[in-house]
């Protein structure tokens, strides 16, 4: 701490000593000297005993004057930018404290002493600083002034001494201003320290407290002893039901308790940890714990931050269950396209194998043989032309034929029914329909075509010598409508049950056809939010072919 | 010699019986249209219980896609069987694709072909299958 003393060379060299009883500053005999000087230094004790801050300042200030016997004595710190301003922190005169004020150091004695020296006019200071006001408010004749600085040697402020009458240049005056200025100077950094560390606290609070994260602290014993407002937002906890007082481990659900509880136990053993965990109220949370302490094995208090990572748990979940989907997908398309290739090379062999015998023949003359070659060509060109015809019409399966509209599903199945009826030469087919079929919502071409395609399966896979009887009704389930075609055919063995849906599947080469009906139903089934699924016990058992479709007024699983 | 052709599509039986019927020493070639017939020739049952109409064969020649029991099945339950396990089973099949050649070793088949789109090439196949299988190799019956 430095005052920067200039006493060796006082700017005012001309104090006259012959009217030495109108100045002030002469404590006269040696004796009397050693008397003032115990006096100031009392003083000072006295002044700074049990007081801190601007009470402080307003005693320093008190007991300066009157020690030293100044009319006037004041305290003031820099501030402004550049510190070209002064603001009192204590103003003595007259014998009673007076109110702080502000002013610009320009014009006025303490702008030297603001740049840390020490300065004495001992009089004709109002001539010397004419546009100081101040300095002729207070009938100012002598100034000395000493600048405040800290353990750094840099200023902080002044302390100053004004009075009428002229001052003496009294050795016991400079070492009562240097004590008093040290006093003051100490106090004034303890103070700006003092609230250095408030404005960062504020700061630091003012971070944790906006904060998107839950920013916690626990002792080591896993007990809360803050949490910021995010972090109450987290925990689901309200000031009406702090987390305070509770534990970190009441906030963990049930089945991550014994998880969580472990991690703790490694934090406050000096460990970092990094961990996700289910809290009680349904959220997925991730948790960095740092414990802080004088030591590893001396963990006093535990600090966290908390994140909420329930929706990016959810957009990860969702995310993994549309690849999921996409590859079963991708998977099918796959199979699809493997199957088409290769069903569609049956007929292909066929062709080109007879094409080979044929010209053979041809050249042999044999009549019988050639047409017989010609006759498995034709109907390997009719049978490639039919899987053509059908596979566009699967691809077709997926789109839309008419708008979503009431379907009324009796007058529909009669209508098929008689449809079928007419176009089938066996007088031995019955079609039982049900007078209690819905009106369902949906695309009336599809339903038409499904309805269709499972009628025909059901007389196309009657069984020889017995009249063929097929029954259509519907019962409601939850979603909507579960319709059924039920007949008394050659029945499906329970192992081929899913079989019977694929491409190209046929159980029985003896019929006629592609094998391409069903995978039709299930195609236009699917692309409608329906399923369709068959019930049979087995060779002769007959088989009920199920499928589900959306009710009228069931809005949902409609889609196209 | 004995040959057992398991082959749902007709014209694909027919074109394969007109080449074995032109290999030398074949007697005769049984034609079963899916997995299910075949396996009752193998056992002589149903319409083959009569062990003069089906002899054991040579040869098994299999398709994969067939109805009711489709060619993997019925290879599974040849091999699986050890009575027919030394039986040599090639399986003709339109599909080049790996993943059925795979399963068709994985269940122990002891030749894979490709049924070629080209008459030539298929009376080739037929032939080299017939000269390899019915004269080169040497089988053998199950040991009792």
């Amino acid at each position: 701490m430095g005052t920067n003393s200039q006493f060796d060379s006082p700017q005012d060299h001309n104090v006259s000593h012959s009217d030495s009883s109108r100045c002030i500053g002469d404590t006269g005999d040696p004796p009397s000297k050693v008397e003032f000087t115990n006096r100031v230094l009392r003083e000072v004790i006295e002044a700074s005993a049990r007081s801190t801050g601007e009470d402080l300042f307003r005693s320093l200030v008190k007991h300066l004057a009157r020690s030293l016997g100044f009319r006037h004595a004041m305290i003031g710190r820099l501030v402004g930018e550049g510190d070209r301003r002064i603001r009192t922190l204590a103003i003595w005169g007259d014998g009673k404290p007076v109110e702080n004020l502000e002013y610009d150091l320009r014009g006025t004695p303490c702008e030297q002493v603001s740049r840390g020296e020490t300065c004495y006019h001992l009089r004709d200071v109002q001539r010397k600083f004419p546009e100081d006001e101040l300095l002729v408010q207070m009938e100012a004749e002598c100034y000395i002034g000493v600048a405040l600085r800290d353990t750094m040697s840099r200023a902080l402020g002044v302390l100053a001494v004004l009075d009428d009458r002229p001052a003496q240049n009294a050795p016991e005056i400079r070492a009562a201003l240097t004590v008093f200025a040290e006093r003051a100077a100490t106090e004034l950094e303890r103070m700006a320290a003092d609230e250095a560390t408030l404005a960062s606290e504020r700061k630091y609070r003012a971070l944790v407290e906006t904060s998107p994260y839950g920013i916690i602290r626990i002792d080591s014993a896993g007990g809360f002893l803050s949490v910021n407002s995010a972090g109450m937002t987290i925990f689901g906890r309200t000031d009406e039901h702090p987390v305070i007082g509770t534990r970190f481990l009441e906030t963990v659900a049930e089945e991550d308790r014994r998880k969580v509880g472990e991690e703790l136990r490694s934090a406050s053993q000096g460990a970092a940890r990094e961990f996700e965990y289910l809290a009680i109220n349904g959220k997925a949370l991730q948790a960095s714990l740092v414990p802080l302490g004088d030591s590893e094995a001396h963990v006093e208090t535990i600090i966290g931050i908390v994140m909420d990572v329930s929706e990016r748990r959810k957009v990860e979940a969702e995310r993994e269950a549309l690849i999921a989907e996409l590859e079963a997908k991708n998977a099918e398309l796959q199979q699809f396209t493997d199957s088409v290739s290769h069903d569609l090379k049956g007929p292909l062999v066929t062709i080109s194998g007879f094409l080979g015998h044929l010209a053979k023949d041809v050249s042999e003359g044999d009549q019988e043989r050639i047409r017989d070659d010609i006759r498995w060509i034709s109907d390997a060109t009719q049978r490639m032309k039919q899987m053509l015809d059908e596979l566009l019409e699967l691809s077709r399966a997926g789109s839309v034929i008419s708008s979503r509209e009431p379907v009324d599903l009796g007058p529909l199945v009669h209508d098929l029914a008689n449809m079928v009826k007419s176009g089938d030469d066996s007088e031995s087919l019955e079609v039982v329909v049900a007078d209690d079929l819905p009106v369902v919502l949906g695309d009336r071409g599809r339903l038409r075509q499904v309805v269709q395609n499972l009628l025909l399966n059901a007389v196309k896979f009657r069984r020889v010598n017995l009249p063929c009887r097929v029954e259509v009704g519907a019962r409601s389930n939850s979603g909507g409508w579960e319709v059924w075609v039920r007949d008394n055919g050659v029945g499906i063995a329970p192992e081929h049950h899913e079989r019977v849906f694929r491409l190209f599947e046929k159980l029985d080469s003896d019929r006629s056809g592609t094998g391409m009906g069903l995978a039709i139903v299930k195609r236009i089934l699917e692309t409608h939010g329906g399923r369709v699924w068959v019930e049979s016990e087995g060779r002769d058992q007959g088989s009920t072919f199920w499928f589900t479709w959306p009710s009228a007024n069931q809005e949902k699983g409609a889609g196209s | 010699m004995v040959v057992l052709l398991a082959e749902d599509d007709p014209a694909h039986a027919v074109l394969i019986e007109r080449e074995l019927q032109r290999v030398s020493a074949l007697e005769c070639v049984h034609h079963v249209r899916n997995g299910e017939d075949a396996l009752h020739y193998l056992n002589q049952q149903g319409a083959y219980g009569d062990p003069e109409l089906a002899p054991r064969p040579h040869l098994i020649l299999l398709d994969l896609n067939m109805p009711r029991m489709g060619g993997l099945e019925l290879l599974g339950r040849v091999k699986g069987d050890s009575r027919f396990r030394s039986i040599p089973v090639v399986v003709l099949s339109t599909s080049a694709e790996e993943s059925d050649v795979a399963r068709c070793y994985d269940l122990h088949a002891n030749s894979y072909l490709v049924k070629p789109v080209n008459a030539t090439q298929l009376s080739l196949l037929v032939h080299r299958l017939a000269s390899y299988w019915l004269h080169l190799n040497q089988t053998c019956l199950p040991t009792p």
